[in-house]
């Protein structure tokens, strides 16, 4: 890891800014915030929406963290750390399905292949970690609300580490 | 002003362990009362409600009005290295955004979001390495406070700009933790 005496890569890219921008426009126009919900973000009418909308995010960042780590051996590590982080944090999902009385669901699909793609991956991982924001005004429990910002937390940081990655490669030509 | 010489008493008497330094930055920033019971993990003592919404909006506030500090701290003082100056700048820029919001969704709901500090509590600041490390602590500090606070909102509107807010706490955080060595894998 370099210290920060060596650290001279630029600011962090994020990819494709559509959602980006999003986040930009929620956190920073407080008019329309203050009046209401951020225009464009997802409004999910029920527990088992979000939930099952983040499982169908989930599932094309965990095809492309394997397709990564099954191509790029210096990447092993990093994809396993994030698949098992993703894997606990499908266990999670079950265990509030459970407790809120909704069916377990099969996984989403996705091109068993996904293209080795870093760009891509980062834009899977920042729709991942934007539905978790959206989906917790679905859920009443505090607890359920707790779980899934855990869960975010996770996602926003491994959307980070990618995209220090990117700027690396691109500081790197 | 007597509050304020307790908030810096308070700062300077706490031992220091991840949920210590939180709240003694929460403390510094002068975060009321009972959100600051809500940190120490006494969540039972607000309970979701307009006055609980009020009171995490001027918590958040006095965060970011802090965090803002440090970083126009570091970057007056020219402390950050060359390479990451960008990064502190852009930083700022995102938690005056925040700060922004929330005193707008406070004033609202008919709340006062408490104004800034002229000066905050912070450890020695003598070079770059001693800068990212305050960087990275109030960074830490309002991952912990947002992650703490959020399942206590009951407005839908502050609940998700509090939770995309705290995506971007993360990435400053994981920046920060890059640069210092830090695991962030």
């Amino acid at each position: 890891m370099p210290t920060s005496r060596e650290w001279t890569a630029p600011l962090a890219s994020t990819g494709d800014r559509s959602r980006r921008d999003l986040l930009r426009a929620a956190a920073s126009a407080s008019v329309a915030l203050a009046l209401g919900a951020p225009s464009g973000a997802a409004d999910y009418a029920s527990p088992a929406e979000a939930l099952r909308a983040i499982d169908a995010f989930e599932a094309e960042v965990v095809a492309r963290l394997e397709a990564l780590g099954r191509s790029v051996a210096p990447a092993r590590a990093f994809a396993s750390s994030l698949l098992r982080d993703l894997e606990r944090h499908r266990r999670g999902r079950e265990a509030t399905r459970r407790r809120l009385g909704l069916g377990i669901e099969e996984p989403a699909r996705v091109s068993p292949a996904a293209p080795l793609d870093l760009r891509a991956l980062h834009g899977a991982q920042e729709k991942l970690a934007y539905a978790h924001a959206e989906a917790l005004p679905a859920f009443a429990d505090p607890r359920d609300v707790r779980s899934l910002a855990r869960h975010m937390v996770d996602a926003a940081r491994h959307l980070a580490v990618t995209a220090l990655w990117l700027d690396a490669e691109e500081e790197r030509g | 002003m007597a509050e304020r010489a307790d908030a810096l008493g308070a700062y300077r008497a706490l031992p220091v362990s991840r949920r210590e330094t939180l709240l003694r930055l929460g403390r510094g920033a002068g975060v009321a009362a009972p959100v600051l019971g809500l940190l120490q993990g006494k969540a039972a003592a607000l309970p979701k409600g307009d006055d609980t919404d009020l009171a995490i909006l001027d918590a958040s506030v006095a965060l970011e009005h802090q965090a803002i500090w440090v970083y126009d701290e570091g970057l007056r003082r020219n402390l950050f290295p060359a390479g990451l100056r960008s990064y502190a700048v852009e930083f700022r820029g995102d938690h005056q955004g925040h700060r922004d919001t929330q005193i707008a969704i406070a004033e609202e709901r008919g709340g006062q979001p408490p104004p800034a500090f002229s000066s905050y509590p912070v450890g020695t600041l003598r070079e770059g390495d001693d800068m990212i490390r305050e960087a990275l602590l109030i960074e830490e500090a309002a991952q912990s406070a947002y992650l703490a606070l959020v399942s206590r909102i009951r407005a839908r509107d502050y609940l998700l700009s509090a939770a995309f807010i705290l995506v971007d706490e993360v990435r400053h955080m994981t920046v920060w933790r890059r640069v210092r060595g830090l695991r962030i894998y």
